[in-house]
């Protein structure tokens, strides 16, 4: 009786998988990407990345050859005169080459790692004048404090490009993990401790980034943003923050309500905004009451949005610390929602 | 289902020890190869479970914004899913060979505490059912199968989800360590004469290494469970940061456990693929110290790793340093294995039945998983994998690729032994064409949708990611892998009740659990057998081949005191031979007992007590006393019948 594998099968099954490598190399739009040099700290990263890949690649290949080769070889041969195989058991020769050639391949791997940790975590000095941001992470929004400058956001990352920034990070409730993959690794945020990371952007725009350490019901939604601006337009960016321009933007208030941190716990239907631990807000505006206690209008929403447990104590809501900004856009796009 | 095997199995026997028949005989069971059976059945039953549980995943995440499932209800999902395959499926299915076969391998007619194998089982069975019994109120567990601190605390979890899973895994717990112990003991002091410890199969190795890992790992997740019960239960804060407790702790105590389990799960499929491989090659193991001392090497070095899980907790340079290297340490021991095996193959006759493919994919699969396990022993590479897909498709090449692989080798391999019938061939390999082709398809996409920075645990997840296509075709996988497993029970169905009668010895096997009838007599073997080679059954049966055994003198030599009496034995020219006196020896049974299943309920009131906290905590007090007096009965029953009862049956 012969029994032969289908090869058919099993080239097809290569093929599969060549061809969904090529497929995904060839994505274009994959704005959350690991495989990126937008900063700096990203391509430390990669500097070790790269050599394991390739260390990889040579021993996948090498090994998968040998074990295919052992297949197709030694398949269904006609026995020996004894009817059995050479009885073969073992060769220390053998046992100590393959010992020590993966050991020389963990070398490679293990001197350029070594020489990055310690890149990775040393923080920046004076010299670096790097710009301290304090990150505090809550169930389901990462909040921003720019101590020194006396701003706070939630959910943006305003980051000037070219120059180091030296993140401090907590929580305020259970742990979370920033992590921005253009812009390199993560570090989590954990209650009770300060742990620090470091970036340098080395090119302006946005970059998404979201929660990666398992949080609780809202978790999926505890997304954030990047934004690097060139020198310049971070100075107009802090200025804008410390002192706003009055009257709201609707399409601006939308834009944070999806990316900021209300989509974390709200959904308003039609829009990517699916949280599910506040209330579904489709149709905010044509509500009664807002949060069930107080007239829907605009000074009381306005209220809410600047604390809402000063307006209902006990609510799950929690104070933001919304920007004067951030307020006048929201109640312009909340009372959009009819 | 238990009934059914016991159908396929009935067999009449002219022998002093007829099979009992009825559900009170299984109830009551204290023989290692039915306890296996139950062992083996119960785990597959939660493997379906854990699949089904997998599938709801997928479906959710076939489309971007799905709503299929609710965030909770996902979150429920992927802990249950997790917890499920690990305690529920993988060890216990790797439990039921360690039970059918170990004694079978080390010619021993049970094992060392049959009553205790029993209680284990038992526990099992209730901790399973009490760690699943939140979804019948809607609230299973839902913080992760790592269930991270402070997310547990009554503050973020003030439910009953995390009572579950505290009280669940104690009870599992008490369940694993009882068989470890067992498994020790027996391994070490009830070998047959002349079965050195470099003569036991590799198998049994594999399982001796695993029982070590058990007793050494499991206490502190005990330990770690236990705090965490006192945070919920009786208001202490060793987890909670405001009152001055560390989150951390939990990581640590949970990854001393969490790390050397992934080798409690995977060494038993390295076992069972070390004995199918010489065995469809027609060549004894290659490497056979080395291939031991790698698992025991993996053993050792799985302790001195767990923080390579914590990298991005902001332990610091020195710390992150000296994980990653242990780490990358790992994959010396484990390649060198993956090369023994390679080299066993080599030169061999291959003969690639269902066992067989099953072991060669899991060479090939794991290899995948192994090299993507460096990967993340970087820590720098690691902050850009952690918590990502990527982590999720390294996982799945390990425990699936690799342990599942290994275990479903194993069912077919034993299954004409444990049931008496052969499986249907072809079926086996339509099984595993589609297992293989539909594994890959659900998990190699994950490879790059995590390299694409798509977080785990995610229930739901925006277009414009580049991560639609592939989770499509990641969902489309299970749905292969579904059809496999459905293809796999009617074969098993179809085999049990109608399959041919197997023969005793249907692969030409090496190991002494071929030397026995299929299925085997409820005592094993009527006489002890004498081994004096590391293949004894080849020996006996080719002695022209391996019969002169100079290699095994050689390299046992710790073998020369135990093969004394085997050496001076009339008939020591076969490897299984029959010391010509055993004749007179009467055979010894213990006998059916209800009081571990007693104890079993006790000790899982006890806990149940704790969620169920009705009237002063009743169910806790029926828990003691029943618990108490189970132990008493259990202590004061006799273990054996008079041994002149059974003098008369000879």
């Amino acid at each position: 009786m012969v029994h032969r594998l289908p090869w058919r099968i099993v080239a097809a099954l290569a093929m599969l998988s060549v061809g969904v490598l090529l497929l995904g190399a060839c994505s274009s739009s994959a704005p959350q990407t690991t495989i990126s040099d937008a900063s700096v700290n990203n391509d430390r990263i990669w500097s070790v990345y790269t050599i394991i890949w390739i260390a990889a690649a040579v021993v996948f290949v090498a090994v998968e050859a040998l074990l295919v080769y052992t297949i197709i070889k030694f398949r269904n041969k006609p026995r020996t005169a004894h009817g059995r195989p050479v009885p073969v058991h073992g060769n220390t020769k053998l046992e100590i080459v393959w010992t020590i050639i993966p050991a020389v391949v963990l070398v490679v791997i293990a001197i350029p790692t070594l020489q990055i940790i310690a890149e990775l975590e040393k923080r920046p000095s004076e010299a670096d004048n790097p710009l301290e941001i304090s990150v505090i992470a809550h169930q389901f929004f990462f909040e921003f404090r720019y101590e020194d400058q006396g701003i706070r956001t939630t959910n943006e990352l305003h980051i000037p490009v070219n120059r180091k920034v030296d993140l401090v990070m907590t929580s305020n409730d259970v742990i979370h993990s920033l992590w921005a993959p253009r812009l390199g690794g993560k570090v989590d945020s954990i209650p009770g401790r300060n742990n620090h990371m470091w970036l340098e952007a080395k090119e302006t725009g946005e970059f998404d980034g979201q929660c990666a350490e398992f949080c609780g019901v809202g978790h999926a939604n505890m997304r954030f943003k990047v934004i690097v601006h060139d020198e310049a337009g971070f100075m107009a960016w802090m200025d804008e923050e410390l002192n706003p321009t009055p009257g709201g933007d609707a399409a601006a208030g939308e834009a944070f309500f999806l990316n900021g941190p209300c989509a974390g716990c709200h959904a308003i239907d039609g829009t990517t905004a699916a949280g599910t631990v506040g209330p579904n807000l489709t149709h905010f505006a044509s509500l009664p009451q807002i949060a069930g206690v107080v007239p829907n209008d605009e000074q009381n929403l306005r209220a809410w949005l600047a604390n809402p447990p000063a307006v209902k104590p006990g609510t799950g809501m929690p104070n933001l610390n919304l920007t004067p900004a951030q307020i006048d856009n929201l109640v312009a796009y909340l009372q959009s929602l009819k | 289902m238990a009934t059914q095997v016991a159908v396929g199995q009935a067999r009449v026997e002219a022998e002093p020890f007829a099979q009992p028949r009825g559900l009170w005989s299984w109830l009551t069971t204290i023989d290692h190869k039915r306890i296996g059976i139950l062992y083996g059945v119960t785990a597959l039953l939660f493997f379906f479970i854990g699949g089904i549980e997998a599938m709801l995943i997928r479906v959710q995440l076939a489309a971007p914004n799905n709503d299929f499932v609710s965030a909770d209800q996902f979150n429920q999902l992927f802990t249950m899913h997790a917890l499920t395959m690990i305690f529920l499926g993988v060890m216990p299915l790797s439990s039921a060979f360690f039970n059918f076969i170990i004694p079978l391998q080390i010619g021993a007619r049970d094992v060392a505490f049959p009553r205790l194998n029993a209680f284990s089982y038992w526990v099992f069975l209730l901790g399973a059912l009490l760690l699943n019994a939140g979804w019948f109120f809607g609230e299973a567990p839902n913080t992760g199968w790592f269930s991270y601190a402070n997310l547990t605390s009554p503050a973020y979890s003030p439910g009953h989800n995390v009572d579950y899973f505290v009280l669940g895994l104690q009870v599992l717990g008490i369940s694993s360590l009882a068989a470890a112990f067992n498994f020790l003991v027996t391994i070490i002091n009830m070998r047959a004469p002349g079965m050195s410890m470099m003569r036991l199969p590799v198998f049994t190795w594999m399982t001796l290494i695993t029982s070590i890992l058990i007793v050494l790992a499991f206490p502190a997740l005990t330990v770690g469970v236990t705090l965490l019960m006192f945070d919920r239960f009786f208001s202490t804060n060793f987890f909670i940061p405001a009152a001055g407790g560390s989150p951390l702790l939990w990581q640590h105590l949970f990854w001393v456990f969490g790390h050397p389990e992934v080798y409690i799960l995977i060494l038993p499929a390295f076992g069972i693929i070390s004995e199918i491989l010489p065995t469809f090659s027609r060549k004894p193991l290659f490497g056979y110290s080395a291939v031991v001392f790698a698992g025991a090497g993996i053993a050792v070095l799985g302790f001195g790793v767990w923080a390579h899980h914590m990298f991005t907790v902001g332990m610091g340079p020195v710390p992150n340093a000296v994980f990653s290297i242990a780490t990358m340490l790992i994959a010396l021991p484990t390649g060198v294995k993956i090369f023994n095996w390679i080299g066993t193959m080599y030169g061999g006759h291959l003969d690639f039945r269902t066992p067989m493919l099953f072991a060669v994919a899991l060479v090939g699969m794991f290899i995948i998983g192994g090299l993507s396990g460096v990967m993340h022993a970087s820590p720098p590479v690691d902050s850009q994998q952690q918590d990502s897909y990527f982590i999720v498709a390294h996982l799945h090449y390990v425990l699936f690729g690799g342990s599942i692989m290994g275990l479903f080798g194993g069912i077919y391999y034993w299954f004409p032994k444990i049931t008496g019938k052969m499986y249907k061939e072809a079926l086996g390999k339509l099984h595993f064409w589609l297992m293989l082709i539909g594994f890959n398809i659900t998990f190699f996409p994950m490879h790059w949708v995590g390299i694409e920075g798509m977080p785990r645990r995610i229930y739901t997840y925006n277009s414009g990611y580049g991560w639609d296509l592939w989770n499509l075709i990641s969902t489309i996988g299970v749905f292969v892998l579904a059809i496999g497993f459905v293809v796999f029970i009617v074969n098993m169905w179809l085999s049990v009740t109608l399959g041919e009668k197997a023969a005793d010895d249907p692969w030409d096997g090496a190991t002494l659990e071929w030397t026995t009838p299929s299925p085997p007599p409820l005592y094993n073997f009527k006489h002890t057998p004498r081994v004096t080679s590391r293949i004894p059954f080849w020996s006996q049966k080719y002695p022209e081949v391996y019969g002169d055994d100079d290699h095994f003198h050689h390299h046992a030599t710790d073998a020369a005191a135990d093969d004394h009496a085997a050496e001076h034995a009339p008939a020591s020219a076969h490897a299984v031979a029959h010391d010509e006196h055993a004749h007179e020896e009467a055979i010894h049974l213990p006998n059916p007992s209800y009081w571990p299943l007693v104890t079993a309920i006790g000790l899982t009131l006890v806990f149940a007590g704790f969620r169920w906290n009705y009237a002063y905590h009743a169910i806790t007090y029926i828990g003691v006393v029943t618990l108490v007096v189970g132990i008493y009965s259990w202590a004061l029953e006799p273990a054996m019948d008079d041994p002149a009862e059974h003098a008369e049956a000879h």
